[in-house]
């Protein structure tokens, strides 16, 4: 804190030094420091102490701090104008595994102990067995139950819950492939594709948790999601395949965007 | 590309880049804005701002030389870009045909 006038308040700047990144720093210090003086003059000791501190605290903000090396290497927040594509779609990643740790979490947390007195009981008979229930069949469900089944080991008390518990992977499954489509949509609704902007993106995040996490707690979804139905399963292909869909459209290349 | 929108205050910040030149800089321009709006802003919102719009591409800044009135701190002195110019332009236009739609503001005789 060197070449200051011997009144500087100096803990503002400290403050100010603990969060704000290296490469900004000298600047908005030597600002600060430069409006400390004027108020000086205008005001009095007093009170341009008061501005300073005041002024230095509302440094403290996301616009700021997330301007940090450590956030821009996580990849949250890249700023430079090269890498928005990249650093959205690694925010897109991260906040999309997230709500699905939330849906799973949830769902394992309310799945059904036993089985429900309807078509379930039957789904969870068949595939342990590897039997076929009522037309049509849905083979690929029994053979995942039956995979499922095995967790129960050597106690047939537990079989029922095992199996329930293919249900709330493939809905978390399916809230994960949720999130992705509302953001790619987003993308598509708001036209930008070849260069993304830093702007847009809380904004197409927000909609997708918003909008993935209420499908998630939704009642039809959620009852389907606790017990083993074949539901929670068609909805995770329908979800991926839109999301291929989505993803496929949004390809800007054409040579990658028949592979 | 989709098209960028700029709120009121980055199109103000944006526009005071443009007029303060070669001494554009944080402190500057919150005094600037103070001075022709009589307007009281806050340092860390200009600063904000001007990160945002380099962002966008529409300012760059390079580091000036220190000086005594700020404790021997370096400056950093942004420069609007072609692209800021343009979407200054492009504001303005739009503005003054909307302005051109409003019955009161209309000058009799004139156009």
């Amino acid at each position: 804190m060197h070449d200051l006038e011997p009144n500087t308040p100096l803990w503002p700047l400290r403050f100010l030094a603990r969060f704000c990144p290296d490469h900004l720093y000298e600047e908005i210090e030597g600002d600060l420091i430069q409006k400390f003086y004027k108020d000086n003059t205008t005001f009095g000791p007093a009170r341009a102490k008061r501005r300073l501190i005041w002024n230095s605290l509302c440094f403290f903000r996301p616009g700021v701090i997330l301007r940090n090396r450590r956030f821009r290497l996580s990849g949250i927040l890249r700023t430079d104008a090269n890498s928005h594509e990249l650093s959205f779609n690694r925010a897109s990643n991260l906040i999309g595994w997230l709500v699905f740790s939330i849906a799973l979490i949830s769902y394992f947390l309310t799945v059904e102990e036993t089985a429900s007195l309807w078509d379930c009981s039957e789904f969870i008979a068949a595939s342990t067995k590897l039997q076929i229930p009522h037309p049509p069949g849905a083979p690929l469900f029994l053979l995942a139950g039956r995979i499922f089944s095995l967790l129960a080991l050597d106690d047939p008390t537990r079989i029922a819950y095992a199996t329930n518990l293919l249900s709330a992977l493939a809905s978390a499954f399916t809230i994960l492939f949720l999130f992705w489509s509302i953001v790619l949509f987003g993308r598509k609704l708001t036209g930008v594709t070849a260069r993304f902007s830093v702007a847009k993106t809380p904004l197409l995040l927000g909609a997708g948790i918003a909008g993935a996490l209420a499908f998630a707690y939704s009642d039809s979804f959620w009852f389907s999601a606790v017990e083993a139905e074949v539901y929670a399963m068609s909805s995770f292909f329908t979800a991926f395949v839109v999301w291929c869909i989505l993803r496929w459209d949004l390809i800007e290349d054409p040579s990658r965007s028949n592979r | 590309m989709g098209k960028e929108y700029l709120g009121e205050f980055e199109e103000l910040v944006l526009t005071m880049v443009g007029v303060l030149q070669e001494d554009a800089y944080g402190a500057a321009i919150a005094d600037e804005i103070g001075t022709r709006l009589k307007r009281e802003v806050n340092l860390s919102a200009v600063h904000v701002t001007l990160y945002r719009l380099e962002d966008k591409g529409l300012v760059k800044s390079r580091l000036g030389g220190a000086t005594k009135e700020r404790g021997g701190r370096r400056k950093r002195i942004f420069t609007i870009t072609s692209a800021g110019l343009a979407t200054l332009k492009t504001m303005k236009e739009a503005r003054l045909d909307l302005w051109k739609l409003i019955p009161q503001l209309k000058v009799v005789g004139g156009h």
